[in-house]
């Protein structure tokens, strides 16, 4: 049974499916000659060599399709994650690769045929381009079809969050093919009109949007958009100049330091937490990872360093920024960091509300870390621990969970702004409420705290 | 009679409007049977325009480059000879 993948329909080059748990792409015989050149002249030597490009092995078709050409098994990724989930420097990274792969593809004759964001996937901190079949002949004299789509998934939201705020991201959740550009240029401060690449690539593209759209008075007039590959090549470099020089500072933002600065442990406190993480993930050897709330992913590591796929999430873009720097400096193949307001986790988005998977449809997963975090969400937010530790369920069978009871100064800090309507949050609460759906395997006092870490499994 | 000819006249031109949209969508469309995006007319117009003025600025700083490594090339062999080869 062909399970066509929810996020491939758009292209009719070929599609993704699963079939009997493994990942297949199709190409399609209307692709063949793209397909082949692809492969024949270089390009993907040159670019899976330089992990740009997700590799792959070609198989023999496994469906009836008679519009089958070829059938790829592409290298799986270990999470898929989504342009509204990444930190500024994650999109910006994706950005220069995507415009990396587009010099490389016109040095073999070809060209992407897009520029979506969503094309791009992480591997730990190293983006690479997942679709096989972005890449069409080049023909001198054609422009760049996707000049519009990279402004809109890139170039955009980048200069939002550079010179507005970061948080404009966001608005990447809501716009599924990229941020308007009419809206990107109304929004941005009117200091980026003193930059040219800003200036030509989005707030004049705007407008030349405005005037030539189909519902502008006159119709779209039909005019010459002949490019030569000279300009071309001076439209990418433009491109990945403009990008470049985009910068995003993380502030001092509450989270971003907690560990060097803020955070309430002793070193004492912090090596025994750790010596029962390293002890529990020894035993269990999980083959993914989850950490929810993991700041700048000091704990993450303690399981990606074993060679597991891991995903920090956390909701400070300073402590994904930094988590993600840190990655790119050890290039880090296995820990990925990501955005997650576990308020309002991503949903499923876009078309049918599938396009892009929600948090909870991208698991189950092995295990799931939920250290000093219990507090965020039942007394911030007043979930019900019962709540609570219904999601936890859902996401995973094991968990670490870190109880931070009242009289910690974490959670004072919380309630000291707001009256205590919680007389359930205590360690007999929590162990009533979590028991629902877990059973205690293990649970210790962590040294010089009141704090007890749980390694809980589901019923 | 006025009347019948205005309406005719609307109809002729309505008629002229679609066979010059159909064939506008016809080139628009001939140009690359992979294209499934919508590339945006304003953004090609603009991507035209602009890539002409780019590619000069392009070429400029390309040769500005050359020179510049030519320049420095030379005086690092006058300071320092031969740079080493890896043949």
């Amino acid at each position: 049974m062909v399970d066509q993948l929810a996020a491939s329909f758009r292209d009719p080059s070929g599609f993704l499916y699963r079939q009997d748990g493994t990942l297949y792409r199709q190409v399609n015989s209307s692709y063949a000659s793209d397909f082949e050149k692809l492969m024949g002249s270089g390009l993907y030597e040159t670019l899976t060599g330089r992990g740009l490009l997700i590799p792959h092995q070609r198989v023999a078709p496994t469906n009836s399709d008679p519009a089958v050409y070829a059938v790829l098994q592409p290298e799986e990724i270990p999470f898929v994650s989504y342009p509204y989930e990444w930190c500024f420097g994650q999109l910006k990274a994706a950005a220069l690769a995507t415009l990396e792969i587009q010099l490389v593809a016109l040095d073999h004759g070809m060209t992407l045929k897009d520029a979506s964001a969503y094309n791009i996937q992480f591997v730990g901190a190293r983006p690479t381009l997942i679709d096989t079949l972005s890449f069409t002949e080049y023909h001198e004299g054609e422009a760049w079809v996707a000049y519009r789509q990279y402004c809109q998934h890139f170039l955009a939201p980048l200069a939002l969050m550079a010179y507005h705020d970061v948080r404009l991201g966001q608005l990447l959740r809501t716009f599924i093919d990229g941020v308007p550009l009419d809206l990107t240029s109304g929004l941005l401060r009117r200091r980026t009109w003193l930059r040219f690449g800003l200036v030509t690539n989005l707030h004049l593209h705007a407008r030349a949007q405005g005037r030539y759209s189909a519902s502008a008075e006159g119709g779209a007039p039909r005019r010459s958009t002949k490019v030569s590959k000279r300009g071309l090549l001076g439209l990418i470099d433009s491109l990945r100049r403009t990008t470049e020089a985009l910068r995003w500072k993380i502030g001092a933002s509450e989270w971003v330091y907690y560990y060097e600065k803020e955070h309430r442990y002793s070193d004492l406190a912090l090596e025994a937490k750790e010596r029962h993480l390293d002890d529990w993930i020894d035993r269990l050897a999980p083959s993914s990872v989850w950490d929810l709330g993991a700041n700048t992913g000091r704990f993450s590591r303690l399981a990606s360093r074993r060679g597991i796929p891991t995903v920090a999430f956390d909701i400070d873009f300073g402590a994904v920024e930094r988590s993600f720097q840190k990655g790119r400096a050890e290039n880090d193949g296995l820990l990925l960091p990501l955005f997650q307001d576990l308020t309002n986790p991503s949903p499923g988005n876009g078309w049918s509300g599938e396009e892009r998977a929600s948090l909870e449809s991208r698991g189950p997963v092995d295990l799931v870390l939920a250290l000093a975090l219990i507090h965020h969400l039942a007394i911030s937010n007043n979930v019900p621990l019962g709540q609570v530790a219904k999601y936890f369920a859902g996401l995973s069978r094991w968990l670490v969970i870190e109880f931070v009871p009242k009289g910690d100064s974490q959670v004072d800090r919380l309630l000291s702004s707001r009256e205590d309507i919680f007389p359930h949050y205590h360690v007999e609460g929590f162990e009533s409420a979590f028991g629902e759906y877990f059973a205690v395997r293990e649970s210790v006092q962590i040294a010089d705290t009141e704090r007890r870490l749980y390694l809980l499994e589901a019923h | 009679m006025r009347c019948k000819k205005m309406v005719e006249g609307e109809r002729a031109g309505r008629v002229e409007r679609v066979v010059l949209l159909t064939l506008g969508g016809w080139l628009i469309g001939r140009g690359d049977a992979q294209a499934y995006l919508d590339p945006g007319t304003g953004s090609m117009i603009l991507q035209a325009v602009v890539a002409g003025f780019l590619g000069l600025a392009f070429t400029l700083r390309m040769y500005w480059q050359k020179l510049k490594d030519l320049v420095s090339g030379s005086s690092r062999r006058a300071d320092e000879g031969p740079e080493p080869s890896d043949e």
